[in-house]
């Protein structure tokens, strides 16, 4: 397989073109067949009008043509056949083919004399034949159409995203089978009347070997996907043994005609094998049998149905006027199904995010076709017209179609002092979270990746792998190290530029960060000399008049000195992690308990993984501080307790901190809430004014529940999470 | 007086009159007999210390002191006196205050507006060579091991035992129940707690050296 440096958009463009073109020729080809202006139909044998036309009745039937110099040919119902190789033999194909090479001769003339026979008895007609309206071309023609332009867009996106890997490329091929399909047999199933000989010969080869692409990638993709059934090596026996056949029809030998539809029928059967053979083989793989169990339904559903409604009554020898190419539309449920089920199954690893580039696949291939439309529009209008759309084309079109392509498929542009203030907002932002959320952020602005994961590395600088495709980035500002991939939407590649410019910006963001950090050595510095002032004056002087204060003045002054403290650490204002709190708290009560001599019992709670990611508000903060040293200290100096037990519960709304001791118990006056003697009444105030509430009880000694709603600040996002683009979570 | 009864020599830095004195008093309630000599001032303090060539047993020192720093006293005591105890007596309980003393070599942490019968407890625990380490400490301390400049020295690194004591103080245990949890001797904690504060004084000083260098000043 090649290694060239393929991005996803380039080959999009590339196999869209040819989609594009493929359906244009096989338009024009249409378009420009001589064509006798009415639909025929053969019924019992003969050819009849399908509807009422030259003045004649539906169901008229058509006899003969002949030229103006007299040559003349019968018109038979075997001329309208849709597809040629239901004919049992080879010689009968050659009649068929010569017969259609005459007939194309004659309705090249610019006039011909038709004969038919109404009911009034025989009549000549003379008719011009002329290009064929595509308007006037078939429902069946536009399904065949459709199916084709689909499945390959379907198939070729696929593998525009996973172009290495084995099983979209098989994929891929199945698609451009279906397009040389559908497309061929759209173009010489609709003939009209009459194609050149050697036309229908190239045409029903490109059908042919069509179905040797679709089958050969079907049955290799059933080999390798889920399950890689047989060595990838092995898959090449799969064209060396299926495409013999398929030359040997090509050359009309040593085969006949009719075992064409046997070798498709096996070809049918041996896809059918294979899916069950998969779905053998991904017994003991959940995920793999749910891969199967979408791909490997529609394809069975799709070419299930396909043989029952053409190949099982060629077989059989019935006649298929069109029901083939109604049932080709059943080819598309692969294709459609695959689009649907790609997320939700992560089919060929590919996820959500895929969808993008499809909406730009779709895009471009309505520029082109509309390209194309506007030339073949050009070629054939008159010229004053031809003036007048040039110009139309000068003013309006050209500027709106390059407008529209800057506007949704050009990668952005950021300009250099963008970029400074960018890293500058990267470095500065409120928090470490935000700090990387922005980074995020700016690399999705200028890279705009399809994907981007965490990933750990020890890199100083950013790197360039896969030829361009992956892009890993060290981590920056908070933000752990990214891997970018699929760039620009997954329409470009990184280039050496793209590089350069994460360095710079890797750089720049550091330095950002370097000048933050001296800002806050500045704040720090500035903070340690307030905290100076504040110990030097306000602290002394609390702490000389708590040495000497009675012990109702204490606690007044003791509740200054810790508004001084919060104040100096940058404390009050802030949020403080719950389990950080939790341990603040729990490690000075065990220290004053165990001056005191009480034991505590207050276990640490391991499973406590929801205290982990919660902050709490600095007034929660504070409020538990002090009520859980409010209650502490009444246990020390009151109840008379050995033992003090705590137990925590906590929901992300609620925390819950039960106390009891094994002491005295409170008295029923303290119980009822009635007696400021312990302090206790201020306790249930703090925590009514949080919202909280706090409960007295008695068992054997005094029991206390604390319980206070928490103020649940966001989480931090888990991964990345790019605001306007799809991004995938590693699985 | 003979020399067997010689009393232990503890200095007292504090610029409060009040707070010196009501310290005084905590201090002789927690270790009876102790000789007592005081100072208002880093300058004193000094003094008084290259007056003196007896060893100083224990060194209570308030942090905001009128001409500089107490941290200052504390490092020139861990380097100069190693046999002293220095132990910072302040107001605040901000870990970036009570790591610098810590980094500096305060062997202990007292909080001065505690109730005295609280302080006594803990003076007489820093005695027993138990060293206090709030949770914010631990953390702190686990934070600044586990940064990436630390993998460069690896003398002064944690061993995973020692990584083990601190996230359990971290999480809110006291020296004894991280014992009781890991199995050991409230002693042998305490020594882990020791190391990991010698530990940490060497990588602060190795830190402030390259620092220095990288600053051309050394």
């Amino acid at each position: 397989m090649s290694r060239a440096p393929l991005s996803p958009g380039l080959i999009i463009i590339a196999m869209t073109t040819l989609i594009a073109v493929s359906a244009g020729v096989i338009l024009w080809l249409s378009a420009s067949t001589p064509w006798l202006g009415v639909g025929l139909v053969p019924r019992d044998g003969l050819v009849v009008l399908e509807g009422p036309a030259w003045g004649l009745a539906a169901g008229t039937e058509i006899l003969s043509i002949s030229a103006a110099d007299g040559t003349r040919h019968t018109i038979e119902a075997q001329d309208l056949l849709a597809e040629p190789d239901s004919l049992p033999t080879y010689a009968a194909i050659n009649a068929l083919y010569d017969r259609q090479q005459a007939l194309f001769d004659l309705i090249g003339e610019p006039v011909i004399a038709i004969k038919v026979r109404t009911d009034a008895g025989l009549q000549t007609l003379d008719i011009a034949p002329a290009p064929r309206p595509l308007s006037s071309l078939p429902g069946s023609f536009w399904i065949q159409f459709v199916t084709g332009i689909t499945s390959a867009l379907i198939a070729f996106w696929v593998w525009s995203l996973r172009p290495r890997l084995l099983a979209p490329t098989l994929f891929a091929l199945s698609g451009l089978g279906v397009l040389m399909v559908t497309l061929s047999s759209a173009y010489y199933a609709h003939r009209g009347l009459a194609l050149p000989a050697d036309a229908f010969r190239v045409l029903m080869l490109i059908n042919h070997f069509g179905i040797l692409a679709f089958s050969s990638g079907m049955i290799g993709l059933f080999l390798v996907y889920p399950r890689r059934l047989v060595h990838p090596r092995w898959l090449w026996l799969v064209p060396a043994l299926l495409g013999p056949p398929f030359v040997l029809d090509s050359l009309q030998i040593l085969i006949e005609a009719g075992h064409y539809y046997l070798l498709v029928m096996a070809i049918t059967l041996t896809i059918m094998a294979l899916i069950v053979a998969q779905y053998w083989a991904t017994r003991r793989h959940p995920d793999e049998r749910a891969v199967l169990g979408w791909l490997g339904l529609s394809v069975a559903i799709a070419i299930g149905s396909f043989a029952l409604m053409s190949v099982t009554p060629a077989l059989l020898g019935y006649d298929t006027p069109l029901s083939q190419h109604y049932a080709a539309g059943g080819i598309i449920i692969i294709y459609l199904g695959l689009a649907l089920g790609l997320r939700r199954y992560r089919l060929f690893e590919l996820g959500h995010w895929a969808y993008r580039i499809l909406f730009y696949m779709l895009g471009v291939f309505a520029l082109i076709a509309l390209d194309a439309a506007l030339l073949v529009g050009l070629g054939v209008g008159e010229a004053p017209a031809l003036a007048l759309s040039l110009l139309l084309i000068g003013l309006i079109y050209l500027p709106l179609r390059d407008w529209v392509w800057r506007r949704f498929f050009a990668p952005r542009h950021i300009e250099e002092h963008e970029l400074f203030s960018a890293a500058m907002a990267v470095a500065f932002a409120p928090s470490r979270v935000d700090s990387a959320r922005r980074w995020r952020d700016l690399l999705a602005r200028l890279f705009d990746p399809l994907q981007a994961v965490d990933h750990t590395n020890d890199l100083n600088a950013p790197s360039v792998s896969e030829d361009g495709l992956t892009m890993t980035l060290p981590a920056v500002a908070g933000a752990p190290g990214l891997r970018l991939s699929h760039p620009f939407g997954g329409r470009g590649l990184f280039q050496p530029g793209h590089l350069a410019l994460a360095a710079d910006l890797v750089t720049l963001t550091e330095r950002a960060e370097e000048s933050r950090q001296a800002y806050m050595r500045g704040v720090g510095e500035e903070r340690r000399r307030m905290a100076r002032d504040l110990h030097d004056d306000v602290g002394a002087r609390l702490l000389t008049g708590l040495h000497t204060a009675d012990e109702r003045t204490r606690p007044t002054l003791q509740a200054a000195l810790s508004d001084i403290r919060a104040i100096v650490s940058g404390l009050a204002g802030e949020e403080a992690e719950l389990d950080r709190v939790l341990a603040q708290i729990r490690h000075e009560a065990a220290r004053r308990l165990e001056a005191a001599e009480i034991a505590l019992d207050w276990p640490l709670v391991d499973a406590l993984g929801v205290a982990a990611d919660i902050r709490i508000d600095y007034r929660a903060h504070k409020a538990l501080t002090s009520a859980t040293r409010e209650i502490v200290s009444n246990v020390i100096r009151h109840s008379g307790a050995d033992t003090l037990t705590v137990a925590l519960e906590c929901t992300p709304e609620n925390l819950v901190l039960r106390f009891a001791d094994n002491g005295r118990g409170l008295p029923a006056t303290a119980l009822a809430g009635e007696t400021t003697g312990y302090g206790l009444r201020n306790l249930r105030q703090r925590l009514a004014d949080l919202g909280g509430s706090v409960a007295f009880g008695r068992t054997s000694g005094t029991t206390i529940t604390l319980a206070l709603p928490l103020h649940l600040a966001e989480p931090p996002e888990p991964g990345v999470n790019f605001p306007h683009s799809a991004v995938d979570l590693p699985s | 007086m003979t020399h067997a009864a010689a009393p232990r020599q503890c200095l007292l830095v504090e610029d409060q009159p009040t707070t010196r004195d009501w310290m005084e008093g905590v201090l002789e309630l927690a270790f009876p007999g102790v000789s007592i000599a005081t100072a208002a001032t880093l300058r004193a303090a000094y003094a008084w210390l290259d007056a003196r060539q007896d060893p100083v047993w224990l060194a209570v020192i308030d942090l905001g002191l009128p001409d500089g720093s107490g941290i200052d006293l504390v490092r020139r005591l861990a380097q100069d006196r190693p046999a002293t105890l220095p132990v910072v007596a302040s107001i605040y309980d901000d870990d970036a205050h009570l790591f610098d003393a810590i980094a500096a070599g305060a062997r202990g942490y007292v909080l001065k507006d505690e109730e005295p019968a609280l302080l006594v407890g803990y003076l007489q625990r820093i005695e027993r060579g138990e060293p206090p380490l709030s949770p914010s400490i631990a953390l702190r301390m686990l934070d600044h091991f586990r940064g990436p400049r630390r993998k460069i020295d690896d003398d002064a690194g944690l061993s995973p035992r020692e990584t083990e004591v601190l996230a359990l103080l971290a999480r809110g245990l006291t020296v004894a129940e991280a014992a009781r949890r890991l199995g050991l001797q409230p002693q042998t904690v305490a020594s882990y707690v020791k190391v990991i504060y010698q530990k940490l004084c060497v990588s602060s000083r190795a830190e402030a050296t390259r620092e220095a260098v990288r600053r051309g000043l050394a």
